[in-house]
């Protein structure tokens, strides 16, 4: 039996098109898939995205736990920051990539992928030392993100001013209700992400769409993070994908201990393994997960993530390739081809953040 | 309701036909199209290519997904529609019109009565 967000009814009100993903019935469209995400390129869309995990960790040893169980370095969070971490095991595998909100030096909210979350939750309780309490909060708390430029004007009509920076969060009364507004999304432009009780969360999500914000479903967020260049747990990270070889290097901190620093280390050290790249066509045809690709005369690696970037209107893929040992600019206007329905297209490596890079006018 | 023109022969697999005389016009239907979502690539023969009557003969690909489209009858590619290599959003936007696909020199009329009528194309997706 697949699971329900509590927008479900809004969603078939809005006539979506509705799928199963991580053992949730999702809306992948409303309208149209590009029509969204240039909505959120240029103006502004709001997400469900009820379906992802919240995990509290409260408890006076949290600190230490968490920063002996993920990549980042917690000690350096303020009270209201969030970070971006990953959470990997043993030998550099990925458990999960996620997001960690520090409420106070005792108390941390996780929010991490909805396919991973029951994962993710008996990994975190199993390695939690007597004093750190785990709390699953999925089921109270839902979640949708409003994002785009203009997501503050529409934002701040509904719920006031909000002084909050980026990467950083409030909490906000919101009628009889606590809300908790980060800056933060998963689409490679400015916005905000909003917890709360579900009640709330149906009711802001219907005030966004009559102020005129546009809904947009789970196509046009996995094309959106995709141009941004932003990895997805199942195709740029996995159990036998590590963060070093999916380039996140600034998120892991080598400076304290953690589950897997040795396996990864290893890797940065050794630097022979396999590394994430961004991949332009320079045909015309569409890349898509595992797809073959050949540096030279040679099989490199496979595509992670590709498909068309709606914004910057081009063909891209984001592979996880073997290369020989030098740096990666050197490979920067090199040669490529992705293997597609059994022919094989001319591609060159452009920086993996595509949304920055290719931006017209940038 | 999709569009379903009454002038137009129809498959199983969505592609419709517009015979006339020799020749068959070919495209996807506008169920097609509405199933897909936003196309974004569409691979097709070359003049001259041989198609054959339930095999593939090109690719329509949308922000989802690939998919195959299935020749209605066989017969010889004498005309592909460029414009769709520009502009393949052109099957979301007009897909019995200006999103028709090749044209065939048909190799046997008689194929032609395996296909489904109009109506016949109607029920199929009621079904569906």
């Amino acid at each position: 039996m697949l699971k329900r967000t509590p927008l479900y009814d809004a969603h078939l009100k809005l006539k979506a098109r509705m799928v199963e993903f991580g053992g949730f019935e999702m809306p992948i469209q409303y309208t149209s898939i590009i029509d969204e995400h240039m909505a959120v390129r240029t103006r502004a869309g709001v997400f469900d995205v009820a379906h992802m995990g919240e995990i509290l960790v409260e408890g006076e040893k949290s600190a230490d736990f968490l920063n002996g169980l993920l990549t980042n370095d917690i000690a350096v969070l303020k009270d209201g920051k969030v970070q971006y971490s990953i959470m990997t095991y043993d030998d550099g595998g990925t458990v999960d990539d996620l997001l960690v909100y520090r409420m106070d030096d005792n108390k941390y909210f996780l929010v991490v992928n909805a396919s991973n979350k029951d994962k993710d939750f008996e990994y975190i309780k199993t390695h939690a030392p007597a004093g750190v309490e785990i709390e699953d909060l999925s089921e109270t708390c839902a979640e949708i993100a409003l994002q785009g430029p203009e997501s503050f004007k529409f934002a701040e009509k509904l719920l006031g001013p909000l002084h909050i920076a980026r990467f950083y969060f409030i909490k906000l009364k919101y009628g009889e209700e606590s809300l908790i507004i980060s800056r933060t999304g998963y689409t490679g432009e400015d916005g905000l992400e909003i917890y709360g009780p579900p009640e709330s969360i149906i009711k802001l999500f219907a005030d966004f769409i009559e102020a005129g914000v546009t809904p947009c479903g789970l196509g046009a967020r996995d094309t959106l993070r995709f141009e941004a260049g932003l990895p997805l747990y199942g195709h740029e990270l996995s159990e036998s994908i590590t963060p070093v070889e999916a380039g996140l290097l600034p998120f892991i901190k080598f400076n304290k201990d953690f589950t897997g620093k040795d396996a990864l280390y290893r890797q940065v050290k050794e630097n022979k393994g396999r590394r994430l790249v961004g991949l332009k066509l320079n045909e015309k045809g569409v890349p898509r997960q595992g797809y073959k690709v050949f540096f030279g005369d040679s099989e490199a690696g496979f595509v992670t993530s590709g498909n068309f970037a709606p914004y910057l209107k081009e063909y891209l893929a984001m592979a996880l390739v073997q290369l020989p040992q030098d740096s990666m600019e050197d490979y920067i206007d090199k040669e490529f081809e992705i293997e597609i329905r059994g022919k094989r297209l001319k591609a060159e490596a452009v920086p993996k953040n595509f949304l920055k890079a290719l931006r017209p006018g940038k | 309701m999709s569009k379903i023109p009454k002038n137009l022969l129809y498959t199983e697999e969505h592609e419709w036909i517009l015979v006339e005389g020799s020749r068959g016009t070919i495209g996807i239907t506008d169920h097609a199209q509405e199933a897909l979502g936003d196309v974004v690539y569409v691979d097709l023969p070359k003049v001259g290519d041989k198609v054959v009557k339930g095999e593939t003969f090109g690719t329509v690909e949308s922000v989802k997904a690939a998919s195959d489209i299935y020749a209605p009858v066989s017969g010889t590619v004498v005309e592909v529609n460029e414009a769709l290599k520009d502009n393949p959003e052109l099957i979301n936007k007009s897909p019995y019109e200006d999103a028709w696909m090749i044209v065939v020199e048909l190799d046997d009329e008689s194929e032609l009565d395996e296909l489904l009528g109009p109506e016949d194309y109607e029920n199929i997706l009621e079904g569906e």
